[in-house]
């Protein structure tokens, strides 16, 4: 499904890992202690980290943090239409985790975006996510 | 061929690297701002290098009719045509061209909800300042046209606009300089509403990025075709009154806003301009008012530099060689911020 949130952060860390190495590295080692569960809508998956590779794979249990939205909010957030904090605060956007692993996977979300918005590919994946659905 | 025609073909072509593809790190665009009674135009086609040295194209486009609107459109190489020594840039659906005397300026970006098709005549001599350092990095090189006579229409939020000799200002910035790099700018210019009133004036200052440092700074005056008043450096003292508070900021491309995120800007409320020397004097004034941020990520580092397009409205009293001069009008101004 070329369209969904999984296909979209999987090929988006294909190309941050090409385009911007030393921030994909950075990501990597960021979210390396972490164990993250993704909900967006009726997708459900798994973001794990070596120290030196991010893998998107089959939802996790028992992760330290557990972020639950769905293509709507995501596509309000790509589109400048609320930001991060207002997603959090209207509940269109929930997070589970300790202060620690929220602040790690904020930390982690952060260079995520820093490797994103350098990488001119990602215009592309986001036009085929936001025609999509 | 008029001298202003001349002068333009002398200091207005894409100056690239060569074959533009070459020379990593090379930024150039031309800048244009209309002013059509209910709306503000800003139309900013940019060409980069990056240091892979490929080519990217950019089309910056912003509307104000009370409120910001317009967005960054990414357009691809194979849409992109621009020959260094020529006036001018295809990208995309959109296009400029220096042909008949005019710039003519054919925007048409996918999904922004603004369209427009220009014909911009010249009415001033250019200005070209050229090799303006920062604290650390290579130079910027400007090249400006102050006033322009804007025909044609810009379609924006459903209406229409017709102009006919509409107030408009043209630059065109190039360079190596790195974005995130130690500088900031402000500038802003002032055309009159009134078309009969002979006076145009434009001002421009660079600082460190903390704005604790002017590195140059200089309010030009053109009376007609001739600029007739250059004050520059110690001639100028400028005030960053009072700190601007929006309630809303556009943010594009909007992403972007992810890494920006909320209203906090370093805008003053009001800038002031003074300038004295050899008997002249001058002062600009500007009221900042709604803000329209462009974001764009930093070079060498994590950050973000922010292009604060301000509208507002400017106003410019002075006295040159004994004539009393008085210039308002609605004006876009930019301030850089970290």
């Amino acid at each position: 499904m070329p369209d969904s949130f999984e296909a979209l952060l999987r090929d988006a860390l294909v190309v941050i890992s090409a385009e911007q190495p030393e921030r994909y590295r950075r990501l990597a080692r960021t979210v390396a202690p972490l164990r993250l569960s993704l909900t967006v809508g009726a997708e459900r998956m798994g973001v794990e980290s070596s120290g030196e590779m991010v893998c998107v794979t089959v939802d996790v249990v028992d992760a330290d943090v557990r972020l639950v939205t769905d293509r709507r909010c995501v596509l309000r957030l790509l589109g400048g239409a609320c930001s991060l904090e207002e997603a959090v605060f209207s509940e269109d956007l929930r997070l589970w985790g300790s202060v620690d692993a929220l602040l790690l996977f904020y930390d982690g979300l952060v260079a995520f975006l820093n490797g994103a918005v350098r990488s001119p590919p990602m215009s592309g994946l986001l036009a085929r996510y936001r025609k999509g659905g | 061929m008029s001298a202003i025609v001349q002068a333009i073909r002398r200091s207005d072509a894409l100056r690239g690297p060569p074959l533009f593809g070459g020379a990593a790190g090379h930024k150039e665009w031309y800048h244009f701002c209309v002013s059509a009674g209910g709306v503000e135009l800003l139309v900013n086609l940019s060409l980069v290098v990056d240091a892979q040295q490929r080519q990217h194209a950019r089309l910056s486009l912003l509307a104000f009719d009370g409120q910001w609107s317009g967005g960054v459109e990414r357009c691809p190489p194979e849409s992109v045509s621009a020959r260094p020594g020529q006036i001018g840039v295809r990208m995309g659906g959109s296009a400029m061209d220096f042909s008949r005397g005019c710039y003519r300026l054919s925007v048409h970006p996918r999904d922004m909800g603004t369209t427009a098709e220009l014909v911009l005549e010249p009415a001033v001599m250019p200005a070209q300042v050229n090799n303006v350092r920062g604290l650390d990095g290579a130079p910027i090189n400007w090249a400006a046209v102050p006033r322009l006579r804007a025909s044609g229409w810009i379609r924006t939020g459903g209406v229409t606009h017709h102009l006919d000799g509409a107030p408009a200002y043209h630059d065109h910035n190039w360079g190596h300089f790195g974005w995130g790099r130690n500088f900031a700018w402000e500038w802003g210019y002032v055309l009159p509403e009134d078309l009969d009133n002979p006076w145009t004036a434009v001002f421009a200052r660079l600082n460190s990025r903390g704005h604790t440092h002017a590195l140059m700074q200089l309010l030009f005056l053109w009376r007609g075709t001739e600029m007739v008043r250059a004050f520059r450096a110690r001639d100028i003292t400028v005030r960053r009154e009072g700190l601007l508070r929006p309630a809303s900021l556009l943010k594009v491309p909007p992403p972007m806003a992810l890494l920006a995120p909320g209203t906090a800007t370093d805008i003053p409320a009001r800038l002031r301009v003074d300038a004295v020397g050899a008997g002249d004097v001058a002062a600009l004034g500007f009221d900042c008012g709604p803000v329209a941020q462009v974001i764009i990520p930093n070079d060498a580092d994590d950050g973000v530099t922010i292009i604060n397009e301000v509208a507002g409205r400017a106003r410019l009293e002075a006295t040159v060689r004994g004539e009393q001069v008085q210039i308002s009008g609605p004006a876009i101004f930019e301030f850089l911020s970290a």
